[in-house]
């Protein structure tokens, strides 16, 4: 369990990434500024982290990715597929485990 | 602080292994993160040259960006994740894959003729000649160059492109295919033995070495002028 915890913790940024296109589209800075706001400043997803996981994500199959000209510029947006749904699911379910586990550790050390 | 060319990024991560389609995907979307962070330093009253400075600030050096990417082997290609499978098994493979689909184009032209009562064994000698001569000869050649073109691309150690091309050619130069009228029935065959060393070496072995080097040589060329020609459009 430890081992996977770890594990899990390296994958919170593809949980943020996946969260936020099953509600929409969205291009590499973006999403990188919708991370920001969802989490009122607290996270920031940096350019060496976002585009890495988009390109793993979109590899795995889990994001689609297609070129779209707006307002003159070239944008490449991404969006979840099927599968990217059943494993934001599956990382979801698994941070509510480990985010309780926390909070039960973090209850008890204060309580 | 000037915009960020991004030609350090770019020539680390081909050097390590990210396939040169990915690389252009990854710095066309760092150019439009940047040129966006710059427009949002803008927004925020910075001008000119601080906004471009601000920009390059929150984006990061191009070292530490590569290091990043780099961090994902999932980025990375078959050929730099796994060199023995590509550079050692592929060529193998490939060449088998090609003599066995030599002898069943073989035998299927003598059913289909056949099936047609069109069965002239002088014929169909005619057909097999150069089906042997493109298995037996042209295909090791290319295949080992497709190796040493993939190779080089990928940015492989010579070692790499050395046993990629020295197997392919040497499966080629040890197979045999003979094609035969014996009795009026027309035939091809494969065998898989060696004649000399000197033999082989001297006319199978080289010949195929030199012939894939000048295939891959004339590629790498062609593609470099393109890509030459394509700067200056």
């Amino acid at each position: 369990m430890p081992r996977s915890s770890a594990a899990f913790m390296g994958g919170v940024p593809e949980l943020l990434i996946l969260k936020l296109l099953s509600r929409g589209e969205m291009y590499g800075y973006e999403l990188a500024k919708a991370v920001q706001a969802a989490s009122a400043e607290a996270l920031s997803l940096g350019e060496g982290v976002l585009y890495p996981a988009l390109h793993v994500l979109e590899a795995g199959g889990a994001l689609r990715a297609r070129r779209r000209v707006v307002d003159g510029r070239t944008r490449i947006y991404y969006s979840v597929t099927d599968k990217g749904r059943r494993r934001l699911a599956a990382l979801s379910d698994r941070w509510r485990r480990v985010a309780g586990a926390v909070e039960a550790v973090m209850g008890g050390a204060h309580g | 602080m000037a915009e960020p060319s991004f030609n350090t990024l770019r020539s680390l991560l081909l050097r390590r292994g990210v396939s040169p389609r990915r690389v252009r995907r990854l710095l066309e979307e760092l150019r439009a993160h940047f040129a966006d962070l710059r427009a949002e330093q803008a927004r925020d009253g910075l001008e000119g040259l601080a906004a471009t400075q601000a920009a390059v600030l929150k984006l990061g050096s191009e070292n530490c960006l590569a290091e990043r990417i780099l961090s994902r082997p999932e980025l990375l290609t078959w050929s730099r994740r796994w060199p023995w499978a590509v550079f050692g098994v592929a060529p193998l493979v490939v060449c088998f894959g090609a003599f066995a689909l030599t002898i069943a184009a073989a035998a299927g032209l003598a059913h289909v003729l056949h099936a047609l009562q069109h069965s002239n064994p002088v014929e169909y000698l005619d057909i097999l000649r150069p089906m042997r001569w493109v298995a037996l000869y042209g295909m090791p050649a290319v295949v080992a160059a497709c190796m040493a073109v993939l190779a080089i691309r990928r940015h492989a150690s010579f070692g790499w492109v050395a046993l990629s091309v020295g197997l392919g050619a040497l499966l080629g130069s040890m197979t045999n295919m003979s094609v035969s009228l014996d009795m009026m029935q027309a035939g091809i065959g494969w065998s898989f033995r060696p004649s000399r060393v000197e033999h082989l070496l001297v006319y199978r072995w080289l010949p195929t070495v030199a012939a894939a080097s000048v295939l891959a040589g004339l590629f790498l060329s062609v593609r470099r002028a393109r890509s030459a020609d394509a700067l200056v459009d």
